[in-house]
């Protein structure tokens, strides 16, 4: 695995990487800027693009780059304008605003944006260091084990989701479901594919994906109709001085250690993270009644929580190939499109690559701070851009990107029957990323089950409990641990809405 | 005036659509040719989708019922929301329906012709009432994004063949990638 570390080092060295990377930064920025985009919309619609570069070392850098961008680009307008570009960025509203009232945005986007590129480093530092010994571990692992976890990742994620448990494990149930249409990976029988040819391969993850993240985005858009842009962004006061950025390097760590450790934990996410930071921040601090009232250390907190968690996420998806949210479960696609399956083997197999990837993933946030602080004025103002002249694009790349991903019209089909899906689902209130979550480790769960009872034979029961007591104890542990993580994550919520509401953290 | 909630709905589809799959299993499950019987197949290829399905009529029957019991399953309707939802409810449908329709129409009528048709209507949905704004958008737009696809990435898009041929001199104009 050294050796491929140090091939990494070599493939990740390329200008064009670098090129690509920048351009992702720029398209993130961009996308987090613009009140209403999120980053998984983005990256939705970019996936196919990556794939077409044909590179993977190209490809996957530059959704990398976006990734990083777009949860940085989410804290501009929640600095100037109060409305978060993304749910990452909900807790730098607090003091990023309210710097903005004194006149200082200028050092709140600044503050955010080292702060970020501060605990996006240490946090890939971090990644490229744990995924050796995990990867080495999970080298280790048969289909039992691999099934016993992609069972509890499946249940962390239904209880983590965006509402209430059950909703997460309807969506979820659902996302399976549809994953079982095609052919059985055991007999190659069909199943659920009505004769057709179509369905007998199954549903293709592109398609899903921009139809559940893009559409209902888009249908939101024109169901709230043009907004005036704001006219009150502004780029004023002084710069951000080194001392106050030394001031706050203890918060951006404290956050970062918070952001990364819950990166590591399928489902959880960015605005956990970022409000745990917040409220870290605070309840450390000499001074808390200044929080919420324009403090530095406040955006520090938020941001560094938040962007600390984009590396980490990888360990769980390129060692085991579960995606930890919305945004790895793109990465994954884009990492299959490419040819390559995350997972146990991914690392001995395409270990050069991998390596590539992530060291260019470290080197990427020198390119950030270059980018985000040339580029903070121009995105000071996209804030202010009318929806109606984005919107147009956004579908214009969700039709494109779909059919360009294999030229099978059928997936155009695909788009739009889960579009419908999502903007139900969103009506509903439900969240969509269970549901892709279980889409894509469902059949890998079934794949993985089958093998194991294979493995048992006839006599499974004593296979489970004297060989395999690991697994069986992880399994019967699952519910418990999933309800017990439910009430706690629904307990801190309501926690997080009850001081939000009444303005006291 | 009260009507059901969005997610009672939303839950009641996936329940009625998970016991008709339950029902009819047999029907849209192929069953594995006598030779791959249990003796060499570990899992029989109805096992998990019927585990799936009965878990998924279970959990959404649990919700339907808590709702029941909460008296949540209705939402009242306040007065004058028929005018506001009205227009809206306008939009939103003929999106669903240009959608759908641009969809099926995207290998008939090729990539720009239909591009400048979604562009355009989704431009004039959302609310944006500058033609020429709306005509730029979505002509300059989707032929730039062709040229790219088609010249420098040599990718296909699907397109009719008037329109092809009378790209073709454009094409040659640029320079080659």
């Amino acid at each position: 695995m050294i050796e491929s570390l140090l091939a990494g080092v070599d493939l990740a060295l390329r200008v064009d990487t670098f090129i690509w990377i920048s351009g992702g930064l720029l398209l993130g920025m961009l996308m987090g800027a613009l009140p209403g985009f999120t980053t998984s919309m983005g990256m939705s619609v970019l996936v196919p693009i990556s794939f077409l570069v044909g590179d993977p070392l190209i490809g996957i850098p530059f959704l990398i780059g976006v990734y990083k961008g777009g949860i940085y680009g989410g804290s501009v307008p929640a600095i100037l304008i109060s409305m978060p570009g993304t749910g990452a960025s909900i807790a730098t509203v607090f003091d990023g605003h309210a710097l903005t009232k004194k006149g200082k945005s200028r050092k709140a986007l600044e503050m955010s944006l080292f702060a970020s590129a501060i605990s996006d480093f240490l946090s890939d530092i971090f990644t490229l260091v744990m995924i050796i010994p995990v990867a080495a571990i999970v080298l280790g692992f048969g289909p039992p084990e691999i099934a016993a976890v992609m069972f509890l990742s499946l249940v962390i994620i239904a209880v983590t989701a965006t509402g209430p448990v059950i909703k997460g494990l309807i969506m979820l149930c659902l996302g399976v479901w549809v994953g079982f249409v095609g052919a059985d990976p055991f007999s190659a029988m069909a199943r659920y594919s009505f004769g057709t040819s179509e369905l007998y391969d199954g549903f293709h993850l592109i398609p899903i994906l921009i139809g559940l993240f893009a559409l209902p985005e888009i249908f939101n858009a024109v169901k709230e109709g043009d907004m005036p842009g704001s006219s009150v962004a502004s780029f004023v006061g002084e710069r951000l001085r080194l001392d106050e950025l030394k001031n706050s390097l203890r918060t951006i760590f404290r956050s970062t250690l918070i952001g990364t450790g819950i990166g590591v934990i399928p489902g959880l996410g960015q605005p956990i993270a970022a409000m745990m930071g917040y409220i870290a921040a605070k309840n450390s601090s000499k001074h808390p009644e200044t929080y919420g009232k324009g403090e530095l250390d406040g955006v520090a907190g938020a941001e560094a929580a938040n962007n600390a968690v984009n590396g980490p996420t990888l360990v769980p998806l390129l060692t085991l190939g579960i995606p930890g949210d919305a945004v790895t479960a793109l990465l994954l696609g884009a990492f299959m499109m490419q040819g390559l399956r995350p997972g146990p083997t991914l690392l001995t197999s395409s270990g050069d690559i991998v390596f590539g990837i992530l060291i260019a993933m470290v080197l990427a946030n020198v390119l950030f701070v270059a980018i985000g602080y040339v580029t903070i004025p121009f995105f000071a103002r996209v804030v202010t851009i009318k929806k109606s002249l984005l919107i147009p694009v956004t579908i214009m790349l969700a039709f494109a990107g779909t059919y360009l991903a294999r030229g099978n019209p059928f997936d155009i089909v695909t788009l739009i029957g889960f579009g419908l899906i999502g903007i139900a689902a969103r009506q509903a209130k439900f969240d969509v990323a269970p549901m892709v979550m279980g889409f894509i480790l469902g059949r890998e769960l079934e794949y993985t089950f089958g093998q194991t009872l294979a493995l048992a034979g006839d006599n499974w029961i004593r296979f489970a409990l004297t060989e395999r007591i690991g697994m069986t104890a992880v399994v019967l542990a699952t519910p418990v641990i999933g309800l017990l993580l439910g009430r706690r994550m629904a307990y801190f919520r309501k926690r997080a809405l009850e001081r939000e509401n009444g303005d006291v953290l | 005036m009260s009507h059901l909630e969005a997610d009672v709905k939303f839950t009641a589809v996936v329940l009625v659509l998970a016991v008709l799959a339950l029902v009819f299993g047999g029907w849209l499950i192929a069953e594995p040719p006598i030779p791959l019987g249990p003796d060499i197949l570990a899992m029989s290829p109805k096992v998990f989708p019927t585990l799936i399905l009965a878990g998924t009529a279970l959990v959404a029957s649990i919700f339907l019922i808590t709702k029941c019991r909460n008296g949540t399953l209705f939402v009242a309707g306040s007065v004058g929301e028929g005018e506001r939802v009205g227009g809206t409810m306008y939009r939103q449908i003929l999106f669903v329906f240009i959608t759908v329709t641009c969809a099926l129409l995207l290998t008939t009528l090729g990539f720009l012709t239909t591009m400048f048709l979604l562009m355009a209507s989704t431009s004039l949905l959302v609310g944006n009432r500058g033609v020429f704004q709306i005509i730029a958008i979505s002509l300059i737009l989707p032929l730039s994004f062709y040229v790219i696809v088609t010249h420098v990435l040599r990718t296909a898009l699907p397109e009719i063949d008037f329109i092809e041929r009378a790209l073709v001199p454009i094409l040659r104009l640029l320079p080659s990638v």
